[in-house]
């Protein structure tokens, strides 16, 4: 995953770490799927790729993102010592996909290191894959702090903002319930998913399918509080940049967000009770806006001190060869 | 043993049961000019059916297959065509492993975690032999 001029939100975690990585005078290669299309066999091409890349760059260390498939072609395109990023789909289908099991195991052994974005997802692969145990560490991608940056509230009744895919996982149709429950302000959907005609229509909530990369920043700005109640979420990207830009936030509780959302400057709620999460945008909005807990929440998850973390990891790799 | 004249390629059927795992073994060994990728087989059966049809020059064998394994397969491969070498795919390079291939019929073997660096010169290796 790598933003491409189809699809400039793809992998974007991995572009500013590339950026972090570079600034520190590293040199990198890449082979990356900068794309949504391709099917199966674009891991077969991403392999491909990899494989002609370390033929040419002959790297000290391979770095991937996503066990399998990606953290699979990495291991079998190069020699050279290997670090996986794993970011939470690729662990929920350890059990879930048939085959992904035993490709995932080869790969964390194969691997010098395993990163995983939270502890929660550490401690989750950790449980289904046995030789992630003593691996595995915990860095999140980071948030790129000169880019989110704290603006002033808007004005007026609360606007809540939800941004991602609209999908069963993002439980979205359960947020437009909470929002329809607390009565007031609006609520924006950026996003766009197979639960979009659940959303359309109900007074109050806007969706918008598709908004520029680039100013993502300024819809934040726009809210008063960022939402991300999902089922599961292993980290919660789109709330450690709302917390950036010094928005609280109501999250779910079921993965990472617990691990960086402070209690000054969010909310935590049961991703299934429907009158929690009522309760919680309620008290969201009454959270101070901008919010100098979230930003400080957020500085600890500056890219540049994740890359620099990531570097030390890519550094002790090094010496496995 | 096909000879590696510059215009013949190295036939090469490959046998594992993880697709995934399969698709990227492809996609790296077609990058390489003196290789063809004729197939590919995903259990031990399919692998024995493909190399009498398509008589192979060189099978990449996964050791470990549910049903017909990569040992059992090559045995049954190699009754019937000594022409085509099996390189097994290991896990490890653990004495077992290596011993059961060898007994097996296996010409050779490459460790899963070596071949970026060993598969395509053990393949034309055992092309040259």
């Amino acid at each position: 995953m790598y933003p491409g001029p189809d699809a400039p939100d793809l992998g974007v975690f991995v572009a500013q770490l590339e950026r972090a990585l570079r600034e520190r005078g590293h040199e990198l290669e890449l082979a990356v799927l900068d794309g949504r299309g391709g099917g199966k066999r674009r891991y077969a091409t991403l392999a491909a790729r990899a494989f002609r890349a370390a033929r040419r760059f002959r790297p000290d260390v391979v770095y991937a993102h996503f066990l399998v498939p990606t953290g699979l072609a990495a291991g079998l395109a190069s020699s050279a010592p290997l670090v996986v990023t794993a970011h939470g789909r690729d662990v929920r289908n350890v059990g879930a996909v048939p085959g992904i099991r035993a490709l995932t195991r080869f790969t964390v052994r194969r691997a010098a290191a395993v990163i995983a974005v939270s502890d929660y997802l550490r401690r989750e692969l950790e449980a289904k894959v046995p030789e992630a145990r003593g691996k595995t560490l915990v860095i999140d991608s980071g948030v790129d702090l000169q880019r989110f940056r704290v603006e002033p509230a808007p004005d007026g009744e609360p606007a809540f903002l939800c941004l991602g895919a609209l999908t069963e996982r993002k439980n979205v149709v359960r947020l437009a319930e909470a929002f329809e429950r607390l009565g007031r302000g609006r609520l924006t959907f950026v996003g766009d998913g197979p639960l979009r005609s659940h959303l359309e229509g109900r007074a109050g909530i806007e969706i918008v399918p598709s908004v520029p990369h680039e100013e993502i920043p300024a819809r934040i700005a726009q809210a008063r509080v960022v939402c991300q109640p999902s089922l599961i979420e292993p980290l919660g990207q789109a709330l450690l940049e709302a917390l950036a830009c010094g928005r609280p936030v109501v999250a779910t509780r079921i993965g990472g967000p617990p691990e960086f959302v402070p209690p000054e400057a969010g909310v935590l709620v049961d991703p299934l009770d429907v009158d929690a999460l009522a309760e919680g945008l309620a008290a969201a909005a009454a959270l101070a806006c901008p919010n100098p807990a979230a930003r400080a929440a957020a500085e600890q998850h500056d890219v540049a001190e994740q890359a620099g973390r990531i570097e030390a990891v890519l550094e002790r790799a090094k010496t496995t060869r | 043993m096909t000879a590696t004249a510059a215009a013949t390629k190295i036939r090469v059927l490959i046998a594992d049961d993880h697709r995934l795992f399969a698709d990227a073994l492809e996609a790296i060994l077609t990058i390489d000019e003196r290789i063809e990728v004729i197939g590919k087989a995903y259990d031990g059966e399919q692998a024995i059916r493909l190399a009498a049809a398509e008589k192979p020059d060189v099978i990449l064998m996964d050791i470990a297959m549910p049903g017909v394994d990569g040992l059992e397969a090559t045995r049954k491969i190699r009754r019937k065509r000594r022409a085509t070498s099996v390189l097994m795919l290991t896990g490890s390079n653990s004495r077992t492993d290596v011993d059961r291939a060898r007994e097996a019929g296996a010409a050779g073997y490459v460790t899963k975690d070596r071949i970026a660096s060993q598969l395509i010169d053990s393949i034309v290796g055992l092309a040259e032999d």
